[in-house]
This record gives structure tokens, C-alpha cells and sequence, in this order.
């Protein structure tokens, strides 16, 4: 398969601080292919996000290193590029929106300044080239009036808007892969819809790939093709969304799912996974959910199980299932 | 029923007026809670969804008289709470209790975990030996699923779900009739949340408390509630029984928040309901109905009148002028 764009194989990062190495992201492996959405879930703390800035090699650093694996990019492992020529692959091969947009938005710019300097950085345009382009995103993102949203300030945009604007500056120069790092949890539900709908719309329009990081299962559904499940810093599941969701498999993506209340079926209590995400510097000794997994063995308290594959392209880390893809139940 | 029910809210109203200028001349006025009323029995809980601006916090704080009513009354058990002063409202503010979104916030970080659930018994002097207020003390802990090895620990050692814990021990330790709940899972992830939200319900059945519950997260309200009110710049757009309400919404409004929620796999998913635009500032709110602007079926007379909220089925009231029921009831 070629139209594989990016390809992360055995992906570890560590933080290194007083308390020894605490390892967030935990040998993750995955692909995001052409034009696809791949969505990653999982709780706080559960390395979603430091994985996504890994991809972006954003992670804080010192006190964070990757220790291990590789992150190719077009086939060009970006673990091992420069400051200088990752510079040139943010932005332009791979760009990133954030949660909070105001935050990620200079507040004493223009709209308009910030987003001629993205495309000015990347391409070799003229100072009206750009501002041509740049109104032309504003209008593609659906707002009315660039001419006016151009002049304004952040401030005096509303969070949806804010919004937009970082969609419209992280797609200016064409990007092959956009990474959604929880865009909409800031926002409101309508605005929310909004907002999706347009990062789908413009993926199917730019043939852009998407990855998703979100904690809302009903994003995941509604947004991705594939899924991955994390854990304190690991993938316990990987499958195609339609199937993650036929056949959720792993405890704690079970469990996850559960604990969700439904808008169609009423229940008197909802279920819970016991206990609590454990901190990086106290993780268990054998696999890492089975302090709060109720098929928990004693093989699952002494040994780290491996992800093994129980049906084609689904994944899951527990011994529940053998390599074979029989399941075993106890 | 012929006992009154425990709380009335009749035409509650919140206004702020706006100052400008050099000599704060009056530029205008803020309709945040405009005219709200509804009723609350024993032991049931209301839930109040809207937007971020929607006026539902200030609501809750508004009946609290946190934040003094413009005008409008508050029954508590038949008593006229918006009407009483210095003890006699003392007294009656035992009855209600508050629990905030921020479990970060609303502790204070230099007191201890005993202390802070202590706080209203030593206010209130309701216990006269020391005794009986540690165990007092101790029996909430235990209630709300807190370790009591860390009675003496500080808030800043607790997770947020622990906080939450907190907030709601030191809100039940002189047992209310009420609880207001303000976001209070929205800060949580959802394992957690689903045990808050236990937590909560399993007060309820032995406490007999009643909750006003209020929350953006649709799915979160439909759980918990029995009644749900849903508001919008200010105004109660539609209330009715949970069942009704989402199996058959008749507000626009309504209609557009429930598609707009991201769907789990085998949950009924209807037509979206894309609106657009942004929420209306409420310092310069639509005339008429104040969702016309956005309403894919606004009529001529939406940007004239507003409508009032009319009974259009057994515990279902709308305010909108199309919805059939509505004229029919009229």
C-alpha cells in the first residue's frame, strides 16, 4: 500500500525527571492512510496527546525524549530531521489545530497577519498572493465578511469563530495530514456539529488525512474510519471504528463504552470501571489495566501482555485473547 | 399532590445593567435569567441543558440568592425564600446547597479535607462536643466513598474526581432538601463521571434529596434527571418530562441540540439539524423570539413576538409560535 502517509512503528517517549523515567507514550504503532480519519481515544493522562505532539515533535523537551521507534512521514523518519527541517514539515506537511483556540491564537495580531505569515513562511508568494489566499480560506471555512474578520483581533471573535480561523490557517498550506488534538471539546454542542461537519467536509474536499484526538466515543463514531485505544501511554485497542464498536474487546474499551449514558436506553446506575488511571511513576508490574480489570488473572499481575491480532486489522493487548484470535474467557 | 411542592421558582429574573463611559451612564440591560418559572417535588431532580451564556448557572445562583433576583419569587417548602433576611434566611439556606463545576476551585487549598466538610457544622454549631463533629465528619466521608486516612490531607493531593467527593461530602453533611449541582461532572472524565453521577443518584434514593441539575451534556441530564428544562439566552424554551422531552421534542431549539450530540453506534440517530451562526450576545439580544436568528423554520412573527411557554401535552411546555400543540393549546 502506498498511499500510506504516515507510518509510526514502536513510538516510545519518556519523560526524564527526579522520580526516574516515566514513559508516556508506550511503543505505539500506526498508520494513518491517504484521505482517512484516524481517531485516538482514551481518558487524561492516557498519552493521546503527547503521542499526536510526538508525530509534531512538540513534546516538551528536556525533560521528554523518544527513546525509541520511528515516525516516517512520506517514508522520511521525522525523529531524525533537524529543528530546521521539522520547521519546514510543520505547517506544510503536517499541520495542528489545539483545543483551545484562543490560546493558540496571537491575541495582538490580526486575523489576517496570522494567517498570511503561515502561508509566507511555506511558500515562496507575494504579500497580495497571500492575503488573497488567506481571505479565500476564511471564506472556505464558512465565515461571512473575511474582508472584515481579516482586520479583526482574536478578542473579538466568538470561541466557535476562533475556531474556524485555526482550521482555516492549518489548512492555508495544503497540508497532507491535519492533527485535531480535542477541537471541540471547548465548544459548544451546536457549535461542535458545526465544527466537525466542516473538518469533514474540507477532508473530503482536500483529500486531507485527519487524525482525531478526542475523549468522546460519540466523535469517534461519528468522525474516524480507524481507532486506537490508549492506556497509560499504550494501545490496548486498534480496529476499525465499525468494528471497535460491533466487537469492543479489550476490558477497559468495554468498559469505556459502558460508562457513557445513552441518550435511547435508560439505566439506573451506569457502569464503572473501578479504581483509578495510574500515575506514570506507579505503574503496575504486569498489565497495566488489570488493577482494575475484573478478568484480571494472576499471568495478567506478573506479565505485560502483547497486542495481538483477533480478527484482521483489530488489535488487542490482553491475554484474554490468544495469538490465534480465539477468545478465552475463564 | 396536596402537599406544596418543595421548591417554586415563579417569573424569577436576573438582570445586570450595563455602565459606559465616564459617568457609567446606563447603556442598556443584560436579560440574563428572563422570567423563569417551574417547580420542583420532593425527592425528583431537574435538569437545565443549555449553551455556555445561556443564563443556566446564573439561574442557579439566582434561587440560591447568591446573586440577588431582580424580581421573581422563590418558594422553598412554602416559604417565601427570596423575602426572608438575616437568620430566618440563614436558616433557610441549610436546605440548599450548592456543588460547583471546578473541582480545582471551589476547595479552599489551605484547608484540610476535615476542615473543609467541618466548615458548615462549626458555622452552624450543630453539634456540641467535638465528638460528635468528627463523626460526623467521618460518616460523610465514608457516604461519599472517601478514604478517612485523608481527613487531614489537602485538597491539592486529591484527583478531581476525590474533589468532587469532597464538595459533595461537605454539601450533605447537615443533610439538605436541596442540591444545586452545577456542572458538576463536566470537568471529569467519563469513568469518573459515571461514578459521580452513582454516587449522586445512590444520595438521592437515601437522602431524599432533590437536585437541580445543571449541565450542557444532554446525554448526563437525560440520566440523571426526571424533568429537564432546556434554556437559551435566558429563557426557558421548553420543559417537560425527561421521556417526553427527548422522544419528542418540540422546540426547534430542542430538536437541533439533540441531533447535534455525537451518536454512539445503535443510538437513534436523527436528521442533523445543522444551525448557523453563533449563540446572539445577550447584551444585544433578537427581538421576538430569541432564536429566530437561527431557527430553520423562524416565520414573520418570531422577530415580532416572543413566545410565552405553553402547556402542549401532560407535563410538556413550549415556547415557540409554530409548534402546532402550541397554537392548538392557545
Amino acid at each position: 500500500m502506498s498511499d500510506i502517509i504516515l507510518d509510526v512503528k514502536d513510538l516510545s517517549m519518556s519523560f526524564f525527571t527526579d522520580q526516574g523515567e516515566l514513559p508516556a507514550v508506550n511503543r505505539v504503532s500506526f498508520q494513518v492512510e491517504k484521505g482517512r480519519t484516524l481517531g485516538i481515544v482514551g481518558e487524561s493522562g492516557c498519552g493521546k496527546s503527547m503521542t499526536s505532539l510526538c508525530v509534531m515533535r512538540l513534546f516538551p523537551s528536556p525533560p521528554g525524549r523518544i527513546v525509541g521507534g520511528s515516525i516516517l512521514f512520506h517514508g522520511q523518519d521525522l525523529t531524525k530531521l533537524s529543528k530546521k527541517e521539522m520547521r519546514a514539515i510543520r505547517g506544510k506537511g503536517i499541520a495542528m489545530i489545539f483545543q483551545e483556540p484562543m490560546t493558540s491564537l496571537n491575541p495582538v495580531l490580526t486575523i489576517g497577519k496570522q494567517l498570511t505569515e503561515a502561508i509566507m513562511a511555506h511558500e515562496t508568494v507575494s504579500k497580495a498572493e497571500a492575503r488573497a489566499r488567506a481571505l479565500h480560506m476564511i471564506d472556505l471555512v464558512g465565515i461571512p465578511m473575511p474582508e472584515k474578520i481579516y482586520a479583526s483581533c482574536p478578542h473579538q471573535l466568538s470561541g466557535g469563530m476562533r475556531q474556524r480561523i485555526m482550521i482555516a490557517m492549518a489548512l492555508s498550506c495544503k497540508p497532507d495530514l491535519l492533527i485535531c488534538d480535542e477541537p471541540t471539546t471547548a465548544l459548544d454542542v451546536t457549535i461542535q456539529a458545526q465544527i466537525l461537519d466542516l473538518i469533514n467536509r474540507l477532508k473530503n474536499e482536500t483529500g486531507t488525512s485527519v487524525m482525531m484526538i478526542t475523549h468522546d466515543m460519540g466523535v469517534i463514531n461519528e468522525m474516524t474510519d480507524t481507532v486506537l485505544v490508549m492506556y497509560a501511554g499504550q494501545v490496548v485497542e486498534y480496529a476499525a471504528t465499525g468494528e471497535l464498536f460491533s466487537r469492543p474487546s479489550h476490558p477497559y474499551t468495554t468498559g469505556l463504552i459502558a460508562s457513557i449514558p445513552s441518550l435511547d436506553r435508560e439505566e439506573e446506575e451506569l457502569n464503572v470501571i473501578p479504581g483509578a488511571v495510574p500515575m506514570l511513576y506507579e505503574l503496575p508490574e504486569g498489565c497495566l489495566f488489570c488493577p482494575r480489570c475484573p478478568y484480571a488473572t494472576d499471568r495478567c499481575r506478573k506479565e505485560r501482555p502483547e497486542l495481538s491480532e483477533i480478527a484482521p486489522g483489530h488489535q488487542v493487548r490482553c491475554f484474554r485473547y490468544s495469538s490465534d484470535g480465539k477468545e478465552e474467557r475463564p | 399532590m396536596s402537599q406544596a411542592p418543595l421548591l417554586q421558582v415563579e417569573h424569577l429574573k436576573k438582570y445586570y445593567s450595563m455602565k459606559t463611559g465616564l459617568f457609567s451612564r446606563a447603556a442598556g440591560v443584560v436579560k440574563a435569567v428572563d422570567d423563569i418559572s417551574f417547580q420542583l417535588e420532593s425527592g425528583q431532580t431537574i435538569g437545565i441543558v443549555g449553551e455556555s451564556g445561556c443564563g443556566k448557572s446564573t439561574m442557579g445562583k439566582t434561587i440560591l440568592r447568591l446573586i440577588e433576583p431582580t424580581a421573581g419569587k422563590v418558594l422553598l417548602d412554602g416559604e417565601d425564600f427570596t423575602a426572608l433576611q438575616g437568620d430566618a434566611l440563614k436558616r433557610a439556606r441549610r436546605k440548599m446547597k450548592l456543588i460547583f463545576q471546578d473541582p480545582y476551585a471551589s476547595l479552599n487549598p489551605r484547608m484540610t479535607v476535615r476542615d473543609i466538610i467541618g466548615e458548615n457544622i462549626d458555622i452552624d454549631r450543630t453539634y456540641s462536643t467535638r465528638q460528635e463533629r468528627e463523626d460526623r465528619i467521618a460518616e460523610v466521608m465514608e457516604q461519599t466513598g472517601l478514604n478517612l486516612d485523608y481527613m487531614d490531607r489537602y485538597p491539592h493531593e486529591f484527583s478531581g474526581g476525590q474533589r468532587q467527593r469532597i464538595g459533595i461530602a461537605r454539601a450533605i453533611v447537615l443533610p439538605p432538601r436541596l442540591i444545586i449541582c452545577d456542572e458538576p461532572v463536566s470537568a471529569l472524565d467519563v469513568s469518573i463521571q459515571a461514578k459521580i453521577i452513582n454516587l449522586l443518584k445512590a444520595l438521592q434514593r437515601d437522602m431524599g434529596l432533590s437536585y437541580i441539575f445543571i449541565s450542557h451534556d444532554l446525554s448526563v441530564v437525560k440520566h440523571i434527571s426526571d424533568r429537564v428544562g432546556v434554556m437559551y439566552l435566558g429563557h426557558m424554551m421548553e420543559l417537560a418530562d425527561k421521556r417526553s422531552l427527548y422522544a419528542n421534542p418540540m422546540n426547534p431549539y430542542t430538536q437541533a441540540l439533540i441531533s447535534a450530540v455525537p451518536k454512539l453506534p445503535g443510538e437513534t440517530v436523527r436528521e442533523k439539524i445543522a444551525l448557523s451562526g453563533d449563540v446572539p450576545s445577550p447584551a444585544n439580544p433578537p427581538s421576538g423570539c430569541c432564536f429566530h436568528t437561527r431557527c430553520p423554520h423562524a416565520m414573520p412573527i418570531c422577530a415580532q413576538e416572543q413566545p410565552e411557554l405553553k402547556q402542549v401535552g401532560e407535563d410538556h411546555f413550549c415556547a415557540c409560535h409554530l409548534c402546532k400543540a402550541c397554537a392548538a393549546a392557545s
